[in-house]
């Protein structure tokens, strides 16, 4: 069977370009995957391409790629643009510049030739032309790595009458998963939450020997970071050895900084930056802190897991309830209460028995993400909507 | 073959925790130069009790620069060690700065598992621990401990230095050295007083001076795993008033660590705002 991934920018970096790299990896054993980039802004892409996998960028931009010379070129340019915003919403489709009208272009006349068996959208504008112009032949399935909350009301009024005409659709939580019932008064069977698998790798283990507690993921206000700082202060000040470590890209990082320094933490508190190996730096650690308003997934929880490290995290939507179970691999403290999640860091810092036992626990649920079973249940994915598929409605236009 | 544990202890031996007891008796270690299949140095100086293995690095001649751990059977044949442990140890770290070294060694795990040694040169500096800024008596005080000098017993007056980089600035100030333990407290205000106003940066670079002065040695944060602190640490600064500088502006002076991960002052010309 070939398997595509279509990704609106394959070349660059961040989550969904990670995971739907090691889902192909993974798929690529048995099937022929490729993963298709609307756009491509680099030679080569920032992750490695896993062996046996394809990736081709369908237009390129950058430099020298901007508006067209011709008055006749930028008329039909904005009437392009202007039939986008109108099937992707104005937010998405302004999206980094990935819905440029060659793009749209490249896009539909390769879902016209694609020899693909099965085509996987990757972002809700992708996945809403995937509804429009995949053909009958190909099996248009919907993942979102976002949460049905976390868009905009006309994203989710265009989700609501697009999606239905896809053969099947992912999400990550059964939390999203029942939002999206709601919704799309959809079938049980054609939406499937689908965690995001773990690469297969000989993952290092933690010693739970170093006073390192760690934060993970890009410097958004999203992962409120200051909290966890104010939350970290209490075991700072108890146990002056102890380390809080926070790994995530991003130069939005001013309140975090300004923070470390009022609270007078300039010792224990580090800013990590980006790195490639996020494990390979998990492992050091001891404990996962989440100080999070919401996660997309929480797959930082299941790479920490990974490596032995048990984490503490804001019971917050979505992922966190999913993955931890409170006592046994983790701590859940209640959603936005900064001294409980102070308090079960502390409870974890003063007890390295009770870390060791979790963070056996957490190795052990970590299994549950496995590439292996995750490729199975795509499989069985795959076959049960070729089977159960309904033809698809005619696009009123375009 | 994979350990559950890669240490380097203070006496440069590596120890290993296999994932089992491999039975091999007969079977060693060696050490191959990264990139170079022709240069592998034979461990020869090696305990083994069941999965655990010890082996003396400290008389071989590994050269700087990154070596693989080779695990060779009874036969001859070796094949490239594996290992689930990172290498980092921060206490460890801190017990290895202890007395006179040449040369240091560590081990690392790489992306893909594999177990490094790597070999650096090593020379004698001061190891950071704590900075502390106090903004109101305008000083900045730096403790830590003596790394790769020789060893030293009880309480000892010496001083720390501090260069104006690019100029001939000079500034001391005594720090108390405790064993191998340091503590010292910079006064701002001399730092500003000093303060040549035509370059916007003024960086003053810490050295402590050892009390029978014949060395001096530079303060640097090296001992844990993070490389470039520049951007990684943030310390407050301080405002201080330059003596006798009438209605011109105060300087606003901050530790920070250079590319090279050494401490230094970076003092600059308050421009109003918060102190």
């Amino acid at each position: 069977m070939k398997i595509a991934f279509l990704i609106a920018n394959g070349y660059g970096m961040g989550g969904t370009v990670r995971t739907v790299y090691n889902l192909a990896e993974g798929l690529s054993e048995r099937h022929e995957v490729e993963i298709v980039s609307l756009v491509r802004h680099r030679e080569e892409p920032f992750f490695a391409v896993p062996d046996g996998v394809g990736l081709r960028g369908l237009t390129r931009t950058g430099a020298g790629r901007g508006n067209p010379p011709t008055r006749l070129g930028r008329v039909s340019d904005r009437v392009s643009r202007r039939r986008t915003a109108a099937l992707l919403g104005g937010r998405e489709a302004r999206r980094e510049n990935f819905y440029t009208p060659a793009a749209m272009a490249a896009l539909r006349r390769y879902l016209k030739g694609t020899d693909a068996d099965v085509v996987v959208g990757t972002r809700p504008g992708i996945n809403l032309l995937l509804a429009r112009w995949a053909p009958r032949r190909v099996l248009a399935i919907g993942q979102e790595h976002v949460n049905l909350a976390d868009h905009s009301d006309e994203l989710r009024g265009l989700i609501a009458r697009g999606y239905p005409r896809l053969d099947g659709m992912t999400v990550l939580t059964e939390a999203d998963r029942d939002a999206y019932r709601v919704l799309l008064d959809a079938d049980p069977d054609w939406l499937t939450a689908m965690p995001n698998p773990l690469p297969d790798r000989d993952y290092p283990r933690s010693t739970q020997d170093n006073p390192i507690i760690v934060g993970a993921g890009r410097m958004a206000p999203v992962k409120q970071y200051p909290k966890l700082v104010q939350a970290f202060s209490v075991v700072a000040g108890k146990h002056p050895e102890w380390r809080l470590r926070i790994y995530g890209g991003g130069t939005k990082d001013s309140a975090l900084r300004r923070r470390i320094v009022d609270l007078g933490l300039s010792n224990q508190v580090t800013l990590m930056g980006r790195v490639e190996d996020l494990t390979g730096e998990l492992a050091k650690a001891s404990i996962l802190a989440v100080s999070s308003r919401v996660e997309g997934f929480g797959m930082t929880i299941i790479e920490g897991f990974s490596v032995g490290v048990p984490a503490v995290s804001f019971d917050c939507p979505h992922g966190p309830r999913e993955i931890i179970e409170d006592g046994r691999d983790g701590l859940l403290v209640p959603d936005q209460d900064v001294d409980a999640l102070a308090a079960a860091m502390l409870r974890l810092v003063e007890d390295r028995d009770e870390r060791v036992r979790m963070g056996r626990e957490a190795v052990r649920s970590a299994g549950r993400y496995a590439i292996g079973p995750i490729v199975e249940r795509w499989e069985r994915l795959i076959e049960e909507r070729s089977a159960g598929r309904r033809p698809r409605r005619r696009p009123a236009w375009w | 073959m994979r350990a559950e544990l890669s240490r380097i202890d203070a006496e440069d031996v590596l120890e290993l925790r296999l994932d089992s007891d491999h039975g091999d008796t007969g079977a060693g270690l060696a050490l191959r130069r990264h990139g170079d299949e022709e240069a592998a140095i034979r461990v020869t100086d090696l305990e083994r009790e069941g999965a655990r293995v010890r082996a003396r690095l400290a008389g071989l001649p590994l050269a700087d620069g990154v070596w693989d751990v080779l695990w060779v059977d009874g036969r001859g044949r070796s094949v490239p060690l594996s290992t689930r442990d990172t290498g980092l140890s921060l206490a460890d770290r801190i017990t290895y700065l202890r007395g006179r070294r040449e040369r240091e060694l560590r081990t690392l795990r790489d992306r893909d598992g594999r177990l490094r040694v790597r070999a650096a040169a090593a020379t004698p500096y001061a190891e950071v621990v704590w900075v502390e800024v106090d903004a109101a008596e305008g000083t900045v005080t730096v403790s830590g401990v003596l790394a790769y000098a020789p060893e030293r017993r009880g309480a000892a007056t010496a001083e720390v230095v501090a260069r104006q980089r690019h100029l001939d600035g000079r500034l001391t100030a005594p720090a108390e050295l405790d064993g191998a333990r340091f503590h010292c407290v910079i006064p701002l205000a001399p730092v500003a007083d000093a303060h040549v106003r035509e370059r916007r940066h003024n960086e003053w670079d810490l050295w402590l001076r050892t009390p029978d002065g014949r060395r001096e040695l530079r303060l640097a944060m090296h001992a844990d795993d993070i490389v470039g602190k520049k951007h990684k640490i943030v310390y407050p600064g301080a405002v201080v008033d330059a003596r006798g500088a009438g209605d011109a502006a105060g300087v606003r002076v901050r530790p920070y660590y250079t590319v090279k991960d050494e401490l230094s002052l970076l003092a600059v010309e308050h421009t109003g705002g918060g102190r």
